[in-house]
């Protein structure tokens, strides 16, 4: 995976699969739209209390940004501004500070306009959204860009790894049948799937166990020579694809393969992205 | 200098998500978490969710004894996208994760202020995800009659497998409500 050795190819890759995701996700968000009008879920009327109640100026100021049909109007731009960033990087063209700049404030408009409702791929959109703005701006300044990159990478083990050790130490989770729990459930399961489970131990037993040994040795991804940390990539991405299949969890798939090219980046240089920063310490 | 800022601010949202992630130091961290910058990366774990939950609301004329049946509102709309499909498009998740998060708060902050609401029930007839409920609730079900009280219920069930009965998980107060024009 020598493609992953350059800034810009890992920012290029993780541009193109998290805007993908997005704009799925915004998509479904306007597909939900009638969940921001006043009676609804999201209803700005009534969730705009929980952080402005003592800001009656700011509320009403604001209230035109956030209240139903003003969401429609920023999903909207929010749609074109990644279309904008799809068709560029697709085209092979550097990433625009501008469009991503707008596109996290987009994101952050969604984080705070959407107080219920969001998941683990909201947030790991936007901090690989974040990040490549940063380096947009600042694409010739290799401490930052690299930086970047490696928060990226260190989220993204982060994240694998609390939730494998979270696992790990649930006696649930150990008892190895918990996965048939969740996947009978009508919210992130199938009859199908938990019938097929309940009747299959081994397979049972297999997807769960498997589930914890995968995400606590993610860091394994840092040490495996190239192109075995690619190959290594293969069982997260294999599992996204499963959980978006079976629990319809769709939008991780995304949010976490962007995250890839970052943690290929940083195991082909681990060494000299170490002194790196600890030379920038220096000022 | 613009290098080392960035890198510490970089180490600083780091160090905060690592704390972010244990029970002891997440309050802490949430104070700060305005924009959902800081993630929380437990997944399903330690105790996944194995049970579904159900919205329903139940109807009481004033002054009678007796109750109406409950009644569930579906929060799977029909025509939901066929399973196979939802590996590329699901919009139902967002309602149903907003169903749960909302139970969860609500739940919650009665544990939390039993004392306060047991003195006064406009604790908790107050707080905003209860009246997001509650309205909800009133926009889905039948126009209500004018000497009708309502409440909404939010109960357990176990999914496909299990054929335990729903257990119910929260139980608000009975409210007035009007007709939507």
């Amino acid at each position: 995976m020598s493609e992953f050795m350059e800034v810009a190819t890992v920012a290029r890759v993780s541009g193109l699969v998290v805007g993908a995701g997005m704009a799925i996700s915004t998509l479904e968000f306007l597909a939900n739209l009638r969940e921001c009008r006043s009676d609804g879920l999201f209803s700005w009327e009534f969730w705009r209390e929980t952080k402005w109640r003592r800001l009656p100026a700011l509320k009403r100021l604001t209230h035109p940004l956030f209240a139903y049909p003003g969401v429609l109007t920023v999903l909207l731009a929010r749609l074109g501004l990644i279309a904008l960033l799809l068709v560029e990087l697709a085209r092979g063209g550097p990433l625009d500070p501008a469009v991503l700049t707008a596109l996290v404030a987009t994101q952050l408009y969604v984080n705070f306009r959407y107080p219920v409702g969001k998941d683990g791929s909201d947030q790991m959109s936007t901090i690989v959204l974040f990040m490549l703005a940063v380096i947009a701006w600042f694409p010739d300044r290799p401490v930052i860009t690299v930086a970047c990159v490696v928060f990226i990478a260190f989220q993204s083990l982060l994240s694998y790894l609390t939730a494998g050790v979270a696992k790990l130490v649930s006696p649930d989770w150990r008892s190895g049948d918990i996965i048939l729990g969740v996947i009978a459930t009508e919210t992130y399961g199938s009859r199908f799937m938990a019938g097929l489970l309940r009747d299959h131990k081994l397979l049972r037993r297999t997807m769960n166990h498997s589930t914890i040994v995968f995400e606590s040795l993610i860091v394994l991804v840092l040490v495996l020579p190239p192109p075995w940390n690619a190959y290594f990539l293969v069982i997260p991405l294999i599992f996204h694809a499963a959980c978006a299949a079976m629990m319809g969890l769709n939008i991780f798939i995304f949010a976490f393969a962007a995250t890839y090219p970052a943690l290929l980046f940083v195991s082909n240089h681990l060494h000299e992205i170490a002194a790196m920063l600890g030379r920038s310490d220096c000022g | 200098m613009l290098e080392a800022a960035v890198v510490l601010v970089l180490c600083a949202w780091g160090i905060a998500t690592i704390f972010y992630q244990f029970k002891a130091t997440s309050d802490a961290v949430a104070r700060w978490n305005f924009l959902s910058l800081i993630p929380k990366w437990t997944f399903f774990a330690p105790r996944p969710k194995t049970t579904d939950y159900q919205l329903l609301y139940q109807d009481r004329r004033l002054g009678a004894d007796s109750m109406a049946e409950p009644v569930e509102i579906s929060l799977m709309p029909k025509g939901r996208v066929a399973p196979v499909l939802r590996f590329l498009w699901n919009p139902c998740k967002r309602n149903t994760k907003a169903i749960n998060d909302i139970t969860g708060f609500i739940t919650n902050y009665k544990a939390r202020h039993r004392r306060r609401i047991a003195r006064n029930a406009l604790a908790l007839e107050m707080y905003v995800p209860y009246l997001v409920m509650l309205n909800y609730v009133s926009s889905r079900a039948r126009a209500p009659t004018a000497d009708c009280r309502r409440r909404f219920i939010v109960r357990k069930s176990f999914g496909h497998i299990r054929r335990d009965p729903p257990v119910p998980v929260l139980e608000s107060n009975f409210h007035r409500v009007e007709a939507l024009s």
